[in-house]
């Protein structure tokens, strides 16, 4: 089973994204912010990370640097608001595979998390 | 005072107020206007009765101290002679404990200060009374169905989140604007803003919209204020939903 971490702030973005996430068959972890993400990343192996990109304590845009830094083949997909333009491109920049708007629509999320998932295996 | 009395809203619940000088209360009898419900003033106690017996009342809520006959005299009457038996709040306006002078009949008390808790005790109350729900809802389930189908306890949990982060968020916009932190206010209401768009509640993510872009051409803590009401309209439309909805 796939392994998937969620890392975001608000409770009611995460407990959605992991009910859809668990019904479409994936194992879903999730941190409330950067800094429980970084340490998760250190003590397990996961197939694809969704973050926020305004995080307390480290940043979206740091967090991905880290990532692709220790976990350069991991997949990441970031959650964004639509007025985040300047940031979102920053993180395609630092090599995000995709993004998806915030509240998400559950369908698109989860031909986003497959299309993510297949591009590395 | 006298710019709330006697607001009417259609198919809302009707509370009376009675009590000579409400200016104490304006406050928070605007903020049940605000909360859809109509409001009729009445300051003479013996009016109030007569009011009473000829119209459709659903809570009453009278001051302690109001006169000619004080809130207890008013109560007993109204008890013995009309077979009343309409919820009643007091407002206490003395600290003598008064709670079992008033035991006779079903009635709740509220602080002197009229704050949250009794606002919140005030529309508990009418739920209570008012067999349906009333004014244009302000939230839609329709995104949270769309991901957890016709799992109810799906939506329970949801809205437990809802209302523990978004209460505990509040309270850390509340500080950020008292000590006029920009950073933190964008920061907070960012966060908070996704909570309400998941209910679809467009006022509590424009309200956050201007917190998070437009903080400079609004004041921060009117806007706060707004989202708090916001936030009790949702938090009460809950309570019916959940009332309505056993599991």
């Amino acid at each position: 089973m796939k392994r998937i971490l969620i890392i975001e702030d608000n409770p009611m973005v995460v407990k959605s994204l992991q009910f859809k996430l668990t019904k479409d068959g994936y194992t879903v972890l999730t941190a409330t912010d950067g800094r429980e993400g970084v340490k998760m990343l250190e003590d397990q192996e996961y197939d694809l990370i969704i973050t926020d990109l305004m995080l307390p304590f480290i940043s979206g845009v740091q967090l991905i640097e880290h990532i692709k830094k220790n976990r350069a083949d991991t997949p990441i997909i970031v959650l964004s608001t639509s007025k985040q333009e300047d940031i979102i491109l920053e993180a395609f920049n630092l090599g995000v595979q995709d993004f998806i708007t915030k509240p998400f629509s559950p369908n698109e999320l989860s031909l986003r998390v497959k299309r993510s998932l297949e591009s590395v295996s | 005072m006298n710019n709330i009395s006697d607001i009417t809203h259609t198919n809302s619940p009707q509370l009376l107020f009675v009590g000579e000088n409400s200016q104490d209360c304006s406050q928070f009898l605007q903020n049940l206007i605000e909360e859809n419900i109509s409001v009729k003033h009445i300051e003479n106690s013996i009016d109030a009765i007569h009011y009473i017996s000829e119209n459709t009342v659903d809570v009453v809520l009278i001051k302690q101290f109001c006169s000619p006959l004080d809130a207890q005299k008013t109560l007993e009457y109204l008890n013995t002679e009309q077979e009343f038996n309409v919820p009643v709040l007091i407002i206490l306006e003395s600290e003598v404990n008064v709670q079992s002078s008033f035991d006779f009949r079903k009635t709740e008390v509220l602080s002197k200060e009229l704050n949250s808790h009794d606002l919140k005790k005030v529309l508990n109350l009418l739920v209570e009374v008012t067999s349906q729900g009333y004014g244009p809802s302000t939230f839609s389930l329709q995104y949270l169905r769309s991901i957890g189908g016709d799992n109810e306890q799906f939506l329970i949990e949801t809205f437990e989140i809802f209302k523990s982060s978004v209460t505990k968020q509040l309270k850390i916009l509340e500080e950020a604007i008292k000590i006029n932190n920009p950073q933190d206010i964008s920061g907070v209401a960012h966060n908070i803003k996704p909570s309400f768009e998941m209910l679809m509640n467009d006022s509590g993510r424009d309200l956050c919209d201007k917190l998070t872009y437009e903080l400079n051409k609004h004041k921060p803590a009117q806007i706060l204020k707004e989202l708090k009401i916001e936030y009790s309209k949702i938090e009460h439309e809950m309570a019916l939903y959940l009332q309505k909805n056993p599991t």
